[in-house]
Parts: structure tokens; C-alpha cells; sequence
């Protein structure tokens, strides 16, 4: 019970991770992308042939995968999501889905189908804390998720950058007319979602097993935990996601491990149903 | 004198819908240029025009003798000319202090952070009183104070508003109307938009939309004078 517990915390700690770029790209952008996926799972892919081929430990790629990703995030801006800003559109969902199935088989195509797993020094450590197994790398990744979401919030609440990032979030018009440079903006906006996305693929595969569809399987979570957040809050996108583990590692240890999803995907309903605005969500958010 | 704002034979259309056509104006320093006309006369049209919102068919904008035309919005405001729009379009999630922080931009020889929102919260002592709430839940005439603060963040040579008046009961009209006068003042020219006609008390000179078009234009006592401003908006 304990255990399933802890566990939840640390795996939530990483859905929460994956979820807030996905959720700071809603809030900013109303900018669906269903694409994050597929960008941590390239991350994914990145560090473990960073680690096989070159050596790299894993730890340091949490520095350099973020940078990498946010890149290749703002390419996607600039090519795709640009013209989609600002309202959430049927042409901007399908074009999202169409990225991702894109950079999915793009990745089939480069690092074949098979599953994989990176193993390092490091990875399959256990501690024993207080009787309950800790996994040394689940520790770790979910270390990275707290510091993240801190600083994240840290930077949206007092730096100037992060008020003009909630300025185009709350009516992008009144922020050109300020002087802010919406479309600047949206696009550092984005690449912070997409080196989030970064950041998630790196600590993730130390010791999650993966293969080019991990991105699209982990999806779901990422919307959950966004609506439980309340859409577009990034620390609420975090406590959403830790929900969505304990959850999760709860209904497998107290139930059945086949029914782990069943809860989580009634509690996306509930929330739809009677509280779309989520739990830390503002009702105003759309 | 170069003039401030210079408009020349603007014409705007929304598919194929003409919005405004053929106007043309000019505002001096200092002065105070009034806009009046009905809902649906093209005002808000002309102002976002002006402010680089909205992309006009044909005809000239400049600012201090420089083309504004394609200009983005934020690239118009650095230019000097501010633009506080239509319902106040305060950054509801943003607290007062963010709100006019948001809106100052860095620039040699300008004021610091500090010292432009202190000069704010000076013309405006209830902005600085709520400076930590949260701009959504101000009244509507702090709304509209914030929304003019927001637009002297810069120190704009022009500022231009976007019926400042709309929804304020007239105490607070007039208590807005006053602070223009002061901020008209201290050098900066306003292009005001209203369709309350006591904004023409400011005004040192200003012009009539009807149906898109110039109706009427000239000084003050023209405008107040006129048969069609008395009977329009004056109710004489």
C-alpha cells in the first residue's frame, strides 16, 4: 500500500513532467499538441544513443536534450503551428496527430520498431527507504521534475519573460498593442514546451523501456492530467500528473494491474462532466 | 511642424464590407484630436488601423513622417503611439504591477522599471492601492485607469483611446475625462474616440464618422457649433 503509494509519486512525478509542456502550450497557444509525445519520445532515442554510442551519462543529457528538442520544437512553430495560434481549431488537431505519426515513423524508419531499454550504471538500483523500495533512477527523474516545475513557475511569476508569456496567454491582441512581440513570444513559448518535452524524454528512459509509439501511448496521461490540472496551468498539469500515477500504481496494487487505466479514464469523464476547469484551473480558461 | 499622426485617404474593407473610406486627418503635438461618430461609424475601425491591427485596402499612415503601414502592433507602440482599446482589454490573470510591467520596454535614455510605475501609480493612487490584485477583479473605472497606465508605460508621444468612457457611470467618466486633460497637459497628444459628446470640452480639434466617411471635421467650436454634432450628440 505504502509502497504503491511511493511508487505513484515518483511515476507521477514524470507524467506530471511530460504533461507541463503540453499544458503550457495549451494555455499560451490554445495550440493542441498532440505531437509532445512523439518529441519525448525522440528525446528518448537521443539520449539512449547518446549514452551507446558516445558514453554520455544520461545526467548530463538533461542539460543538452532539453536544447536539442526546444530546436526541433521551434521548427515545428515556425513550419506548422504558427498559422494555428490562438484558437484550437479541427485543422490544428489533425495537423498535430498528422506531426507525431510523422516524427513516429520517421523514428520506425531510423531506430526500427523494436523495444529497447537503456542500461546504465545506475539504472536498476534500488534503495531501501523506511521499508519501501525506491528505484534510484524513478528518485532521480522525479528530482528533476520537482526542480522543473519550479523553475518554471518561478520564471512565469517573476521575470519579465514569463509575464509576457501569461500576457499573450490571457489576450495575445492587448499584448502586440503594449509592445509585446506576440509572435516571438508564442515561439519561445513553444520551444520552453518542447525542451520540457526534452527534459521528460531524458530522465524517462533511464529507466522506462521504449520504442518509436511510446510517445502516442503516454498521450492519454498527458491529457488527463492537463484537464485534472486545469488546462493550460503548468503547475497544476504537474499535480495532475502525480494524481494520474498514484492513481494509477493504486488501483494496480489494490485491484488488478490490467484495470490500472480504468479509474484514471473515469476520473478524466468526472472531471469533463462536472468540473472542466480542473482542480487548480481558473473557470475563465476555455 | 511634422505632424504626430498623419492619415491619408485610409480606406479599410472586412470582405468585401467597406469600414471606412477615404479619410484622412492629421494630429499636431500636444493637441487634442477628438473622433466622434455612431456605433458601427468606423471609429474602433480607425483605430486599429492606425495601431497595426487591422490592415487597410488603401491610403497612408505615417508617425512623426515615417510610414507605419505593415508595421507589427508592438513595433507601432515602440514607434510612440500608444493604443488603449476598446473595453480596456486589461491581462485579467495578471496582477496591476505586472499589467504595467508587461508594458515597459527597456530603451536608452528611458525611464527605469521602477520609475515609470511609480509615475503610474502617481496619476493613479488606486492602481498603486491594488497594486498586488489580480486585474480582473478591478472595477471598471480601475480597469480603464490600468488600461491608460498600461499605455503610459512608454512615455507615447501619442496616446490613443478607444471610448475610454464606455460603461463608466459619469462620475467616473468625468474623473477619466480629468486625468486625460492633465496627461494632454503634459505634452502628449491623445486621438480620442467617443461617441459621448462632453469628450469635446478636451478637444482642441476633431473630425465627424458617419457610415465610414468624414462627416464633419474642424476645431472645437466648429464641431460644437454645427447643426449635426447638436442634434447628434449633444442633444440640443
Amino acid at each position: 500500500m505504502i509502497q504503491a503509494l511511493i511508487s505513484g509519486l515518483l511515476l507521477g512525478g514524470v507524467y506530471g513532467l511530460f504533461s507541463m509542456g503540453f499544458s503550457l502550450a495549451f494555455g499560451v497557444m490554445r495550440i493542441i499538441n498532440f505531437a509532445h509525445g512523439a518529441m519525448v519520445m525522440i528525446a528518448m532515442y537521443l539520449v539512449f544513443y547518446a549514452y551507446t554510442l558516445l558514453g554520455i551519462d544520461p545526467l548530463w543529457m538533461v542539460l543538452l536534450a532539453p536544447v536539442a528538442i526546444a530546436a526541433l520544437g521551434s521548427v515545428v512553430y515556425v513550419g506548422v503551428y504558427r498559422r494555428f495560434v490562438g484558437r484550437t481549431t479541427l485543422q490544428q488537431l489533425l495537423a498535430a496527430i498528422a506531426l507525431g505519426l510523422v516524427l513516429q515513423s520517421l523514428a520506425e524508419l531510423a531506430f526500427s520498431p523494436e523495444t529497447r531499454a537503456l542500461r546504465n550504471s545506475w539504472g536498476s538500483h534500488y534503495i531501501l527507504v523506511g521499508g519501501v523500495f525506491l528505484s534510484y533512477a524513478q528518485a532521480i527523474a522525479f528530482a528533476v521534475a520537482v526542480i522543473c516545475v519550479a523553475l518554471v513557475e518561478l520564471v512565469l511569476r517573476f521575470t519579465r519573460w514569463g509575464q509576457a508569456i501569461r500576457a499573450v496567454a490571457d489576450d495575445a491582441e492587448a499584448a502586440e498593442i503594449v509592445g509585446q512581440n506576440a509572435q516571438a513570444i508564442n515561439l519561445g513559448a513553444f520551444g520552453l514546451a518542447t525542451g520540457l518535452a526534452g527534459v521528460a524524454g531524458t530522465v524517462l528512459v533511464t529507466y522506462y523501456p521504449f520504442n518509436p509509439v511510446v510517445g502516442f501511448s503516454l498521450m492519454p496521461i498527458a491529457l488527463i492530467a492537463t484537464v485534472l490540472g486545469g488546462l493550460g496551468s503548468v503547475g497544476g498539469a504537474f499535480l495532475g500528473g502525480i494524481i494520474c500515477g498514484i492513481v494509477q500504481q493504486m488501483t494496480s496494487a489494490l485491484w488488478a494491474p490490467a484495470l490500472q487505466d480504468l479509474p484514471l479514464y473515469g476520473l478524466l469523464l468526472v472531471f469533463l462532466a462536472f468540473r472542466p476547469y480542473g482542480l487548480f484551473g481558473r473557470r475563465a480558461a476555455h | 511642424m511634422t505632424a504626430l499622426l498623419e492619415v491619408r485617404g485610409l480606406s479599410v474593407s472586412y470582405g468585401g464590407l467597406r469600414a471606412l473610406k477615404d479619410v484622412s486627418f492629421s494630429v499636431a503635438p500636444g493637441e487634442c484630436f477628438v473622433l466622434l461618430g455612431a456605433n458601427g461609424a468606423g471609429k474602433t475601425s480607425l483605430l486599429r488601423c492606425i495601431g497595426g491591427l487591422v490592415r487597410p485596402v488603401a491610403g497612408a499612415i505615417s508617425g512623426n513622417g515615417l510610414s507605419l503601414l505593415g508595421l507589427r502592433p508592438s513595433a507601432i507602440a515602440h514607434r510612440g503611439i500608444a493604443h488603449v482599446p476598446e473595453g480596456r482589454r486589461v491581462f485579467p490573470h495578471l496582477s496591476v504591477f505586472e499589467n504595467l510591467s508587461v508594458s515597459w520596454l527597456r530603451r536608452p535614455g528611458g525611464p527605469t522599471l521602477p520609475d515609470a510605475v511609480e509615475r503610474i501609480y502617481g496619476m493613479f493612487p488606486r492602481l498603486a492601492e491594488r497594486r498586488h490584485q489580480l486585474a480582473g477583479t478591478l472595477s471598471g473605472g480601475e480597469q480603464q485607469a490600468l488600461a491608460i497606465g498600461r499605455g503610459l508605460m512608454n512615455s507615447p508621444s501619442l496616446l490613443m483611446l478607444d471610448e475610454p468612457s464606455l460603461g463608466l457611470a459619469p462620475v467616473i467618466t468625468r474623473q477619466v475625462f480629468s486625468q486625460l486633460n492633465s496627461i494632454r497637459e503634459s505634452g502628449i497628444a491623445l486621438l480620442l474616440v467617443e461617441q459621448n459628446a462632453s469628450s469635446l470640452d478636451l478637444a482642441t480639434r476633431g473630425l465627424v464618422l458617419a457610415n465610414g466617411s468624414v462627416a464633419l471635421a474642424g476645431s472645437r467650436d466648429n464641431l460644437r457649433d454645427s447643426a449635426f454634432v447638436r442634434r447628434a450628440y449633444l442633444g440640443l
